[in-house]
This record gives C-alpha cells, structure tokens and sequence, in this order.
C-alpha cells in the first residue's frame, strides 16, 4: 500500500489517503476502516436520466462519493472489501443521505477520515505502508486424498484449493493399480491447482509437507507432468520448492510447516513465523508456570494494572469491533502496555496461529511475575470473538451494524 | 424395547476402564432431536410420550407394517427400557425369571415372547449340552434371544423372528469356531507382515508356489528376506519401500476361531491408518523386535511399541497377545525373553491392560519357529511345552455381538458400478458391521447425506466360513453392501458414511460433548486448541471450544468447573466442534461409534468418548 497523505490534527482526528496495490492491502484495509468513519473513494454509480421526450436511461458514471460507513464487508477469498454507508457529501449524481456501497479497488486511492486515530490504527496504516517486501510464501499441505493449497503472506493465510479425493484403501484381493489410478488423480488435481493458484512471480517459495512419503511422490509426478507438458514457468522455478515433514494434510498442519527449521531461514521475516512462536511461548509458559500466563479480558486487564504483563497477544478481530467502547477499551489495553516496557504482538486472524488465538478469547499475555489468578466468579466471562455457544464470531464476516 | 446388557460371564466387558463414565453425573438435557440432523428429524418425528412410560410413537412409515416400540438414541430412554423390559442375558443365570413384561409394551410382542420364550427354551437346552465344550463361545447362545428379544432392524416380529433364524443358521455354520478380529500392531520392522506371511503360510491359506515366486521377485528387488511379508503388502509402492503402509487384511481359522487380521503398519505417518484397522478389532497382536537394540529403541519414547499399545488400549482393546519375535537372532535366549517380558508387563498394566489378559510367546517370524508347531527341545528347551502363537490365539474371547441392536454398517471404502459392485447403479460400500444385520432387500439409510437405499447384494467375511449364511452380514464382520436406490449418489458415500437402520438412523453431528483422557501434550489445552479427531476410518479436524469441567482420573469426581487449561494424565469434559458432521453415537450406546482419538502434530493427544451430541452447528464461519 502507498501512503498518498496524512494528515492528523492534534484531537487525533483527521484523514488519511492510501492506494492500495495487492489483495492484500484490502485486508489493512478492512481493518482500518470502522463505522461512523467517512471513507471517500472512486466509485461507479447508477444514474438513471430523464430526458426530454421521458425516456428514462440509465448509466453508470464514475465520480468520487464520501460516504458516512455503515457496514463493512470482506470477502477473504477474494480479498475485495465492500463499504456501505450514506453519502456524506455533496455530490452532481448523488443525493446527500442517499445509500451508496462502495467496491474499493486495487489502484485506485481512497481516504479514510477517522475522529478519532488511536495508536492500533496509525500501527497498521506504518505496517501496510511499509517499503519493505516480506516473503509471500506457498504451501501444500496433503496427505493420502486430501491437499490445501494456500497462500501466506504476511498478514494473511488464504486457503486458495482444497482437493479431495477418494483414495481406495488395501483389501483382500486387491488390485494395486486401483490405488495407483486414484493417487494419480490426486496428483493431477493437485498440480492444476499448483499451476492455477500459485503466482511464481510473487511467491518466493513453495513448500510440500505432508506425512509419510506423499510429498515425494507428488514432487517427481509435478515435474515430470512439467517436463510433458514443456510448463517452463515451473521448471524455472524447481529450486524454490522444498520438502518438509507434516504429521496431516489437514490446515492445521500449516502450523507444523511454519515451525519448521528447514525452512526458518526463508520465514524468517514473515509476521505468520513470529506469530506462531509467540503463541508457542505462551504455551509453554502456561504449562510450566499457569500463574505466569493469563488469557481472558479480565484476567489479562487485572495483570496490565499491576503492570506485569511482558508480552500481550492480541486478536485483530478485537479492534475491528463494531462499539467504539470495546475499541477504546483494548487500544488502552496495548497502550498501557506499551508504556510499561512490554511488547505488543497483533495477531492477525487468518492466520492459523491467529484464529487459535481467537479462539482462546482473542487476548492472552504473558507475565513478568507470577500472580494470583482471579477466582471465575462468573463463567463465561469471555469477551472477544467467541462466546461458548457460538454466537456471533466477528470476523471476517459481514460485520453489518 | 433394548436390552442394555450383553453377555456377561466370559465375553469382554471393558467398561471398566471408563467407569468414570457411569459415576460421574450425565447430565443429560431434554433436547427434543439432539444429534440428528435437522433433515432427519422433520422425516422421522420422534415424539416421546411421557404417559406411556417413555414409549416412543412414530408416525407409520410406508414400509412399516406396525408400530413398535422404538427406542430413541438417548440412554435414559434406553434406562426405562430396560427397567421394564430387558431379558437379562447370562448363560449361567438361564432365562426363565428374567423377562418382565410392562403393560406399555403393545399388542405384538407377547407374540414376539412367546417365539422368544420358545428360542430361549431351546437355547437353555442347548446351552446346557454345548457347556460342556469349553472353548465354545457362550456369545452364539447368548446371543439368540437377543436376536429374537431384542429390537430387530425389521418392523414385525415375523421378521425379527426370521432374523433370529438367520444368525442362528449363521452361526451352525461357522461350527463351533468364533469370529474373532485381530490387529497386528508392533514398532516399525517388529516383522509383522513376515510374521503373518509365515503363518498364512504354514496354514494353509498361501501355497508354496506362491511364496517361491515371491522369494525370487524379492531377490531380484534386492531385499531378500521379505517374501513373507509380500503376502500381505501388494502395493506396488509397499514392495519397493519395504514397508507397510496400509492395513491389509486376511483371514486365518484356526481350530476354535476364526481369525480376522488386520496387518497395520509401525511407521509413526500411518498411525491414523493403525487406527482405522484397531476400531475394528477385537483383540492385539503385539509384535515385538528382541533383537538387541532394536527392542530398545522401538521401546523409547519416540518408539512405536508404546504408543500402539497405548492407541489398542484407548480404542477398547482388552487382550493382548505379545509375540516376541526374531528370537532366532537373539539366539533363543531365556535372559532376553525374560527381560523383554518384565519390562513390557510393566508398561502394559501401567496402560491399562489386566495381567491376566496378556500372554507372551517367542517367536521367529522368517523361520517359522513357535507359530503353529511347538518349538523343539533342542532349540529351545525352557519354552519345549509352551503354547504356539496358534494356541494362544485361539485361546482369545470374542466380544458379544450386538446383532439385536439396529443396523450400523459403518463404511470405510466405497467402489462403484463394475467389479464388486451388483451392476451398474449400485455401489458398493466396504465396512465393517458395527451392530445389527443387513440382508439382500432391506431398505436403508446413508448418513450423514441422509438418502434412502436399498441393499442389493452382501458379501461378508464370515459368509465364506458359515455355509448357511445365505448372504447376509452381522455384527461383528466386515464385508460388503451393495447398494442402489432412486437418486443414489455415489458423491454422497464415502469412509465415515453410515449405512443404518430406517426406523432408528444412527445419529450424525458435528458438535459433542465428550469425556477426554489426556495423554501426554507438549501444550496444555485450552479452549480453541484444534486437533485431529480420528473416528474409525475418518479424521477430521475438530476445535475444543468449552472446558466444561475437570474430572478426577479415578474417582471420577468433578474436581475443578470450567478451568482454564487442562495439563497431561487428566480427565476432562469438553465441548468440542468438529469441521463437518459425523456419525456418532454416545458411548453407552455404541462402543464403536463413541469412541475416538485426538491427534496433533503427530502425537496421540488424547483418547476420548462421547458424552453427548448436540445439534449441528453450521454457523461457525469457515475460511
């Protein structure tokens, strides 16, 4: 993403104009812009004119709109964000007060004007606007029958194929070839995938993990396949492919495949790596010391007031919260935290790591020092995405007011 | 009307190792169609009528002639039950003052009492004159009654009869053998797969032929000593790795059993391969490496010996038969023998496994030593007597049978049109049967897709055994179901599919309450920790989304309520949420349908049991 202009005001309000340039800017995007903020962008309207005989026609024209947001949508397959909101501003084809959605594009600068900017905000416009390029990496995670294909960037780990297919299993009297023509299947699906969904340009690596010899056999059959059918792209790119042990082929197994030490030194600045280490850590925290490691709102805002808390994991699902309370609540929550010598990770939530963490009420930390646990005086105290009977998980979905 | 008790005197009851199930408190809510999926519950109404004593009425299905009573899923109807109706079946005890008639019983079964009363005669009679041979299963008496007792998959009491006739017939014509199911499990290159080519061998079930052409192929493959092993791993991909990946299955008779094998691999990758094979056995194989070194490592802790025996106890696997093999090379040494036993005895009970249910016998898998001949006294002179690994087979008990219950076929591999399959139309479903009887012309239905088929053709293990089976399959074997019907969608079956009875669906979700025993985990658990659940032949990832409560391991008391985290070697109850629905039942209900294992990054995380089912939760946001 590509800072156009900045400009906050003292009382923390003001606007900021970006231009995003990849899916993935869409998903800083979504997580910037909140109800009751004013977004102005390029949009495509539907005029209807009257003209002088009385026929009506109807045109879309392009014209720029301020929009008052009402409600947000993402779609993570697509990475395509969706703003609806009231026109906020007078416009030649748009009445004021009229309901506009407005489809934000790649390459085209939108601006946000916020009241309010608090610190997790202007965080993630410096992240998203960071020059830096991390590592976009792909991985297929398969066992016998099943593959994902995903993508992981920084901030985000889309499952772009899942192929599953019905590998018959040994039997008395069994013809082996029945299993060979099936796995071949399986192989074939994978590698139309591999080609469709993995972009060689922007992907510095692609990793095969799975149990048991699969991967070895998918590797031979994908170049072999690319040797008949002269697929130079991939052949080119046969260095960035690496082998690496998974114990499923199942998504979870994408934590397995970041963890690795093989492939550490290729994920070594990509945010997807460090997060699942942090959520490693608190982990081993809570099994070896519980009183050292907290999760749950209560708890961990009880430890932030004895200024205890070392390193706090955070959910981004928590920031994009529709009541401006919650968000103030947990801004002040990192803010604090941060004066306090602490360090603060946002976890993102399509990450793998991340949606455990959301799981796990979306807010855990880990203390410099042991501490009492507060007693559950009531028990679904929870707070963040998840309450114990399913209702209403905040992210990506349409987070309509 | 169910009975809620299977054959008691010598037939397995591993409830024990889940006693904290019956003490701990159910707490069992009155959801009006838990567990089923909304689909099926609008097609089939079950409406509990409390004023008949827990009756449940249904309304008449085209092919149902009569109304009978049904019991429903839940336990606690089941408890009613059995309160009123439930022949206690004991050999030992005899049938007469057993059978208590409640008035809210309807009009059909005091026909249905009097053919049962007239089977029990029979049956009593004859299990007086087969007590007297002892190795003789008490399962094929016991199991009559029940047949005729208990609820047949069929509506009327002619049928249910019928049934009874058929099992009874069935089992005339396995002799006065068991079927008995057996998983061979041990660390990797223990020799389970030469072991069991050996024996197939000098049994009889593979000729010589076949072996010589095997030791040339092998030869020239350059691995010389695995033509035993061949018997078992056809796989092309097998052969050339030298090792098993899959199970494979055959069968053996020996003199009192007939043996189902399952020969499952020892690499730790294909463990949810081990677990599929070990749902469906009865009993264990234990195959272990004496060579020195070997044992050891196989014996660590990254080894596969523990964590097999552990995955055979947690999957209800009460007898063991250990078989020390590749003796040859440890030079037939007592010390070695003595020393492997001691140590595994330890570990075995620390698992689970009674002493008594343990039996221990050198072996050499590649000679042929030990396997079906005594050992001679010149090899061997401290085991000179001692039983073959034959003997000590045959010596295992199988399980009761619940042929009474409804129908679950459980589907662990689907094949269309062509070979297998009754000609084109019909698929053809591979599995094990779980409970209940299917034969040519029931009608049935798949879930979770929930789609009406009727059975075409079945083939089944014990059918080639029992010459008056007359195609059908029972509880307890594995075979294949053909099966077509208007509209069948072959898309719709698969491994974990449930062919079951039209009058009581086997139940299907995707969330649960479960009792879990955890094993050993590098992390402690807590609420969203994501696994993989392993069902039978299916895995399927799965979040724990509520501690509920933590439980004492032994005494089953409720130690802490909605902790924070669970460590290692506890107990817990947990809510948990799968990735797509299942075919589940409560463990009370069906052993196999309730029982599970968790698996992360490879390591078995916990074994568990189901608790309860609550409806299908689809609103949980997918990626």
């Amino acid at each position: 993403m590509r800072l156009i202009h900045k400009d906050i005001n003292k009382d923390r309000s003001g606007q900021v104009t970006l231009l995003p340039e990849n899916p993935e800017d869409m998903w800083h995007a979504y997580n910037l812009v909140r109800v009751g903020d004013r977004l102005r962008s390029t949009t495509l309207r539907k005029v209807t004119t009257e003209n002088a005989a009385g026929t009506v026609s109807s045109q879309k024209q392009r014209t720029t709109l301020t929009v008052l947001v009402e409600s947000v949508y993402f779609d993570v397959q697509g990475c395509s964000l969706q703003v609806k909101g009231r026109n906020a501003e007078e416009n030649a084809y748009v009445k004021m007060g009229a309901y506009h959605t407005i489809d934000l594009e790649l390459q085209r600068k939108f601006t946000i004007v916020k009241d309010e900017w608090d610190s997790v905000s202007l965080d993630r416009v410096d992240e998203a606007t960071d020059i830096a390029r991390h590592a976009d990496l792909s991985a297929i995670v398969m066992q016998e029958g099943l593959g994902h294909i995903c993508l992981i960037t920084s901030s985000m780990t889309l499952v772009r194929c899942r192929v599953e297919v019905n590998v018959p299993k040994k039997r008395k009297g069994f013809q082996s070839s029945q299993l060979d023509k099936a796995m071949q299947r399986f192989y074939e699906q994978l590698y139309q995938g591999l080609n469709k969904h993995i972009n060689f340009g922007i992907v510095k690596c692609v990793i095969l993990a799975s149990p048991g010899f699969t991967k070895d056999d998918f590797y031979e059959y994908c170049f072999r396949q690319a040797v008949k059918e002269d697929n130079k792209v991939l052949i080119e790119n046969k260095p960035k492919f690496v082998l690496v042990h998974s114990s499923s082929g199942h998504r979870q197994a994408l934590k397995e495949v970041l963890e690795d030490p093989n492939i550490a030194n290729k994920l070594a600045d990509t945010r997807a790596a460090l997060e699942v280490k942090a959520l490693a850590d608190f982990y081993s925290m809570l099994k070896s010391d519980p009183s050292r490691a907290f999760y749950g709102v209560k708890h961990v805002e009880m430890a932030n007031e004895n200024h205890a808390i070392e390193v706090l994991l955070i959910s981004d699902s928590l920031f994009r919260s529709n009541k401006i309370e919650e968000r103030r609540r947990f801004v002040k929550l990192v803010d604090s935290v941060r004066e306090n010598a602490g360090q603060v990770r946002i976890f993102s939530s399509l990450h793998p790591s991340g949606e455990q963490l959301n799981q796990l009420t979306g807010v855990a930390a880990i203390l410099r020092f042991p501490m009492h646990e507060p007693d559950d005086s009531d028990i679904d105290d929870d707070y963040g995405p998840t309450d114990g009977d399913g209702n209403g998980l905040d992210y990506p979905t349409n987070a309509a007011s | 009307i169910m009975s809620r008790r299977r054959v008691k005197n010598i037939a397995l009851n591993d409830d024990e190792d889940y006693d904290v199930d019956e003490s701990f408190g159910h707490s069992f809510e009155d959801e009006p169609a838990f567990g089923v999926s909304p689909a099926t519950a609008n097609a089939y109404l079950f409406v509990r009528d409390k004023d008949t004593g827990g009756r449940i009425t249904q309304p008449p299905l085209p092919d149902v002639k009569e109304e009978p009573p049904q019991s429903a899923p839940a336990p606690q109807m089941a408890r009613l039950h059995v309160a009123t109706a439930g022949p206690a079946h004991s050999v030992k005890v005899g049938f007469a003052g057993a059978v208590a008639v409640s008035p809210s019983v309807p009009s059909p079964s005091p026909r249905l009492l009097s053919t049962k009363q007239q089977q029990q005669q029979q049956a009593a009679s004859s299990a007086s004159n087969s007590r007297s041979a002892s190795p003789a299963p008490p399962r094929k008496n016991g199991a009559d009654p029940d047949s005729a007792g208990g609820d047949s998959t069929e509506a009327s009491a002619a049928s249910a009869a019928a049934a009874a006739e058929a099992y009874k017939r069935y089992c005339a014509g396995l002799g006065d053998r068991a079927m008995i199911n057996l998983v061979i499990i041990g660390h990797v290159d223990a020799g389970k797969s030469t072991l069991i080519g050996h024996l197939l061998y000098l049994l009889g079930a593979v000729s010589q032929k076949v072996i010589h052409r095997y030791e040339q192929e092998c030869r020239k493959a350059g691995k010389p000593s695995f033509q035993f092993a061949w018997v078992l791993d056809e796989s092309e991909e097998e052969r050339q790795r030298g090792v098993t990946m899959d199970v494979a299955r055959s069968q053996l008779s020996t003199r009192h059993r007939l043996v189902n094998l399952l020969d499952c691999p020892g690499h730790k990758d294909f463990i949810p391969n081990m677990i599929s094979g070990a749902m469906a056995a009865d009993a264990a194989l234990l195959v272990i490496n004496a060579t020195r070194g070997e044992f050891e490592s196989g014996f660590d802790q990254g080894g596969q010996t523990r964590e097999h025996a552990l995955l055979a106890r947690g999957l209800g696997i009460g007898q063991l038969v250990v078989a020390i093999n590749k003796m040859d090379t440890a030079k037939w040494s007592e010390t070695r023998f003595a020393e492997i036993r001691d140590k595994l005895g330890v570990y075995l009970k620390s698992v689970g496994f009674k002493p008594d249910c343990v039996s221990y016998c050198p072996v050499s898998g590649l000679e042929g030593a030990n396997l079906n001949k005594p050992l001679s006294a010149e090899l061997c002179p401290w085991y000179a007597s001692g039983p073959t690994l034959v003997d000590l087979i045959d010596r295992l008990t199988p399980p009761a049978r619940s042929v009474d219950k409804p129908l679950r076929f459980y589907i662990s591999e689907v094949s269309t049109g062509g070979r297998g399959a009754g000609g084109s139309g019909a698929v053809a479903c591979f599995g094990n049967a779980l409970s209940g009887y299917a034969a040519p012309g029931h009608k049935l239905l798949l879930l979770p897709a929930n789609q009406r088929v009727a059975v075409k053709a079945v083939t089944s293990s014990g059918q080639d055994a029992s010459a008056a089976s007359g195609s059908a399959i029972f509880a307890g074997d594995s075979g294949t179901i053909s099966v077509s019907g208007g509209g069948v969608d072959p898309a719709h079956f698969g491994p974990g599919s449930v062919l079951s009875s039209v009058t009581t669906p086997c139940p299907c979700t995707n969330r649960l309450r479960a009792k879990l025993l955890l094993l050993n985990v590098s992390q402690p658990v807590t609420k969203g920790y994501q696994a993989i659940f392993h069902q039978q032949a299916v895995s399927v990832p799965v979040t724990i989304i509520r501690l509920l409560a933590q439980i004492n391991k032994s005494t089953g008391q409720l130690e802490r309520r909605h902790p924070r985290y669970i460590l290692s070697n506890c107990c817990a109850e947990v809510e948990l949420q799968l990735d797509r629905p299942l075919c589940l039942d409560v463990y009370t209900n069906s052993r196999e349908l309730g029982k599970f294992m968790l698996r992360d990054r490879g390591v078995t995380v916990a074994a568990g049991t189901v608790v309860a089912l609550r409806p299908t939760d689809s609103s949980q946001p997918d990626l």
